[in-house]
């Protein structure tokens, strides 16, 4: 090949790859997957708050998660901080519907925490260490997978 | 002895009588202790940070928590450290000349010099993980971890996960390493050659904690630094990391050919 032939050969190819990045635009924080690993991990540390506690595990009965991005107001997508409502049936058999703001990062983590502080900042004493501990149930990190299927970004 | 395992062993014996190395071994092995002291003595808990609200709570959250820390500037730094100057030192020494007209090639002198940077950075990881580790465990204690899906796990199953954590960075710290002595050839600078790769991880870094375009963060390699969280979760998820891994080796691959190339076509005859 010719060194022009050589150049332009090059020239395509960094066209190609810069189009594809332009392109492969699906955000990795979307409101598909925001909801589904609040609403996973809610229940997994409700669960664990009442094993720590020596109480008998039980998983809340989600009925229903809905997030929607503070920063982002055209579409659900992108880091920033995020209101979550979770409506859910607990292990005492009543029905709560509580508010919790998640603060996420672009690495597709973040920090959950409800917005009454007292849930939040609530503490109990864990049976395994006999430390005392934040609440799970209060506040928790998580983290989804940004190539998973959930691409919905839908505010409504 | 074959000319390789005579470079590897000769560079391995000057990277240890560094003072700068030593240096470094010994910050890598009590900076964990420092951090973890210091926060056993305050009230308030890093909770912005992964794995911050659990440092009072289990010893396996310390090393979590400083991943989190190293992988934004700390690792690129050491392995700057390590490889930013071992090409350009002999340039500056003028042994160059010295080495390539004895006996052995100057394949030999690229691989042998290469291997022995990259066992050091493998060594400098896993002195600062072993470190951390061991640290928490001793000043917290061998509880169960809390993984980022929300499960408790048990002692025995946070080890092999805390383990794994930081065995998925040494690939993109290897990475940048092989980004330092590619620009420690190129320039025949030792401070550009350890400035640039720090510089470049910042900039990544910077890159990252944008709201820029997500598919660019992809192909970073601080992104790489962070997938480890997917084998933390519940259910486990391995795209990003094995994404991860592939653009840490892209990068390894391509600085090391350039470096290669040029280290091989240099003329050190004309100086």
């Amino acid at each position: 090949m010719t060194t022009f032939g050589s150049r332009r050969a090059a020239a395509l190819c960094a066209a190609g790859a810069a189009a594809l990045l332009l392109t492969a635009c699906t955000p990795d924080t979307t409101r598909g997957r925001v909801e589904h690993d609040f609403a996973a991990t809610f229940s997994n540390q409700y669960a664990q708050s009442l094993q720590r506690q020596g109480k008998p595990v039980k998983r809340p009965r989600i009925a229903s998660t809905v997030c929607h991005s503070g920063t982002n107001l055209k579409v659900d997508s992108g880091p920033g901080t995020w209101s979550c409502e979770i409506k859910y049936v607990g292990a005492d058999g009543r029905r709560h519907d509580d508010n919790w703001v998640s603060l996420i990062d672009a690495l597709g983590c973040y920090q959950a925490f409800s917005t009454d502080d007292a849930v939040r900042f609530h503490k109990i004493t864990d049976v395994y260490s006999h430390k005392s501990i934040l609440d799970p149930a209060g506040s928790f990190d998580g983290c989804y997978d940004v190539y998973d299927g959930r691409t919905n970004t839908s505010k409504k | 002895m074959s000319s390789f395992a005579s470079v590897y062993g000769v560079e391995c014996r000057k990277l240890l009588a560094q003072t700068r190395v030593r240096a470094l071994m010994v910050f890598l092995l009590v900076v964990p202790w420092l951090y973890i002291g210091l926060i056993l003595h305050q009230d308030r808990l890093p909770l912005e940070t992964l794995y911050g609200r659990y440092l009072k709570d289990t010893g396996y959250a310390t090393p979590l928590a400083i991943l989190v820390y190293a992988s934004q500037w700390v690792l690129p730094l050491i392995a700057a450290l390590l490889a930013g100057d071992v090409f350009s030192s002999e340039d500056q020494q003028g042994t160059l000349k010295t080495i390539l007209t004895r006996s052995v090639g100057r394949t030999a002198v690229f691989w042998g010099k290469l291997a022995a940077v990259f066992t050091f950075t493998t060594i400098a990881v896993v002195v600062v993980a072993a470190s951390a580790t061991v640290a928490g465990i001793i000043t917290v204690g061998n509880d169960p971890l809390v993984d980022v899906g929300g499960v408790l796990r048990p002692a025995s199953t946070a080890l092999g996960l805390v383990a794994a954590s930081w065995a998925t960075v040494l690939l993109p710290t290897l990475a940048f390493g092989a980004i330092a002595m590619m620009v420690s050839i190129l320039t025949r600078s030792s401070v550009l050659g350890v400035i640039v790769p720090v510089v470049l991880g910042l900039v990544m870094q910077l890159y990252t904690f944008l709201n820029a375009w997500d598919t660019v963060r992809h192909v970073l390699l601080g992104y790489t630094m962070s997938a480890w969280r997917g084998i933390l979760d519940s259910p486990t998820y391995y795209a990003p990391l094995a994404r991860g891994l592939l653009v840490a080796a892209v990068y390894l691959v391509i600085a090391t050919s350039i470096g290669f190339v040029v280290f091989r076509r240099r003329d050190v005859a004309g100086g």
